[in-house]
């Protein structure tokens, strides 16, 4: 791809991510409808398009009636909310953990390196299931439970990427100056690692995404009446024989969300750690 | 070598006692299992009955050991619904249609994966190729329960061709493995993909040319051959995948398989159940990404004397 192309499809992903998140934030006061509550005689109506379709209702109700597009706009602001709290603290805490173990090492990085090998060995999905449903759905919680399945890979990076820096020749000379090691990691460690990990998080609200919807669809995510795509796709499952649309088109919107993001970390990767993709 | 894998079993042993710590003491931490399991319309006696039946009135420490001291001999306690039967006995008899819809589903991401990497590979920069690598990006975004109802809306409810759900012959296997291959055959196409560009560019695939073969040959025998080695070593993490994927495929088809006897037992908080099928499943897991460790020190033996 050259390079000018190369740029203009970063841009146009860039704008698409850029308008997702404008309408996540708009959602409550643009949507054409309630989101949280349907008229009943309007239940199951078919997207405008189809017979029997009509322009208020552009993609439909769903089988309490209420309108599906408004459901699916205030369900980004869910969708988007969770990624980027989830994908927030694992990035913390996993770089937390992963600097003290590499600017430590020694036993201290045995022992939490240790702990990470075992949190990424683990089956976490089914974890996250089983805890979500003996702590009960909600939003904080899921924003918990998705942070703990994912902070042990921050922390294998951030520990590896710490190692590499850690013996560079300023960083030597920063402590040969007298400098404390807080201030070394604050001053020299965090700014040089934070490429890789800036990627990897942005890589990761794809896998949140999807992650919060399988989760929301088995009923352990956001508690309902709230608009999740996962459970929005559960509701409407029984009623695939009668009425696709509910469930297909928050599919459609979790498809694009997630497609849009990796593009977005991959582009990211390209410019942020470019000695990585020599390809 | 051995040493490799004897140490990688210890870890597994150690992760597993770790998993049955949590699992434990996740539902102790959160409240009484007896009251938990019979709900809110149970009388006194009953509770009392269910919590010196479950041992629950001895300390946790002497609980806790009891319980790994018995599932160490293979006794995982009865389930609390019905007539009670043995939990592993229930396992036992789910883990066979779970298998068999993971061995299904990996079959077809082997042959639907393979010779789409390769041809991508073969015409790479072409339509072809594109459309391969847009395939292989779909279809590791694509959320797998929603891929999992459209499937059902277009092959059950619209053409009438296949079973919405069931066990049963082939019929009933192709849907839920369709559903559980597609992460993988996304995988397997870009692996191959990438091991094909490699070995055509490689000198003994020059030579294999030179020598006068037929394309055919070069690139089915040659090439294939040198860059299908690596993707050995990925079988067991996939199968691993597809064994907690089983949860959410499951449940959609209706398969009657330890993934969806997790999750219903997790939902009902059938206790003894749900701890037996998280250590299982657990275990599956991770013996399965094990083997794949293992194949990956026997293919590449450059690995065998890293610690790590």
């Amino acid at each position: 791809m050259s390079r000018r192309k190369l740029e203009k499809s970063t841009m146009a992903v860039l704008a698409l991510f850029g308008s997702l998140v404008a309408l996540a934030v708009v959602a409550p006061s643009i949507v054409p409808h309630d989101p949280y509550s349907g008229d009943l005689a309007n239940r199951l109506q078919p997207p405008a398009w189809l017979p029997g379709g009509d322009f208020l209702y552009p993609l439909g109700t769903d089988a309490v009636g209420r309108d599906l597009l408004s459901r699916l706009m205030m369900g980004a602001r869910v969708s988007l909310l969770i990624a980027v709290f989830a994908v927030a603290g694992a990035t913390l805490l996993g770089s937390g953990v992963g600097i003290a173990a590499g600017y430590a090492g020694g036993w201290v990085d045995s022992l939490l390196m240790r702990l990470v090998d075992l949190a990424i060995s683990l089956p976490m999905i089914l974890l996250a299931l089983l805890v979500g449903v003996l702590i009960g759905p909600s939003l904080i919680n899921i924003v918990i439970i998705i942070g703990l399945v994912l902070w042990a890979q921050f922390a294998r990076m951030a520990r590896n990427e710490t190692i590499r820096v850690k013996n560079l020749a300023y960083v030597d000379f920063a402590r040969a100056a007298g400098s404390s090691p807080l201030r070394i990691v604050r001053e020299h460690i965090v700014p040089n690692i934070a490429g890789p990990l800036i990627v990897l998080a942005t890589l990761q609200v794809g896998t949140v995404i999807v992650m919060e919807a399988a989760l929301s669809f088995l009923g352990v995510g956001v508690p309902p009446p709230a608009p999740a795509w996962g459970s929005m796709i559960a509701d409407g499952r029984s009623y695939v024989f009668s009425a696709w649309w509910i469930c297909i088109f928050p599919g459609v919107a979790i498809l694009l969300t997630v497609l849009v993001a990796n593009f977005l970390g991959d582009r990211l990767a390209e410019s942020l750690t470019p000695e990585r993709h020599r390809e | 070598m051995s040493a490799i894998v004897l140490r990688r079993a210890g870890e597994l042993f150690v992760a597993l006692l770790v998993m049955s710590l949590i699992v434990f003491g996740l539902g102790r931490a959160l409240g009484d299992p007896a009251a938990l399991m019979l709900g809110n319309f149970a009388t006194e006696e009953d509770r009392q009955a269910l919590t010196r039946d479950l041992g629950l009135d001895r300390p946790l420490g002497v609980q806790y050991l009891t319980f790994v001291g018995n599932a160490l001999r293979g006794d995982l306690g009865r389930s609390i619904s019905g007539d009670r039967q043995p939990v592993m006995e229930i396992i036992l008899s789910r883990l066979p249609a779970s298998l068999q819809l993971a061995g299904a589903a990996l079959a077809l991401s082997l042959a639907a994966g393979i010779p789409l990497g390769v041809v991508a590979a073969v015409k790479r920069g072409t339509w072809v190729d594109t459309s391969a690598r847009i395939f292989a990006l779909l279809g590791q975004s694509i959320p797998v329960f929603w891929i999992g109802i459209v499937l059902i809306y277009v092959f059950s409810v619209r053409m009438r061709w296949l079973p919405t759900s069931g066990y049963g012959g082939l019929e009933h296997f192709a849907l839920p493995a369709t559903t559980m291959a597609l992460f993988t055959v996304a995988a397997i196409t870009r692996l191959t993909r990438v091991g094909m560009i490699e070995a055509l560019d490689s000198d003994y695939v020059r030579l294999a040319r030179m020598k006068g073969l037929s394309e055919v040959k070069v690139i089915w025998k040659h090439a294939l051959s040198n860059s299908v080695l690596p993707l050995i070593t990925y079988l067991g993490a996939f199968l691993a995948t597809m064994i907690t994927g089983a949860v959410v495929v499951e449940t959609i088809f209706g398969w009657p398989g330890i993934g969806r006897l997790a999750y219903e037992a997790i939902l009902d908080r059938d206790y003894p159940l749900m701890q037996a099928v998280v250590l299982v499943m657990t275990a599956l897991f991770m013996s399965l990404n094990l083997l794949a460790d293992v194949l990956h020190v026997v293919v590449d033996p450059r690995l065998r004397n890293e610690g790590r």
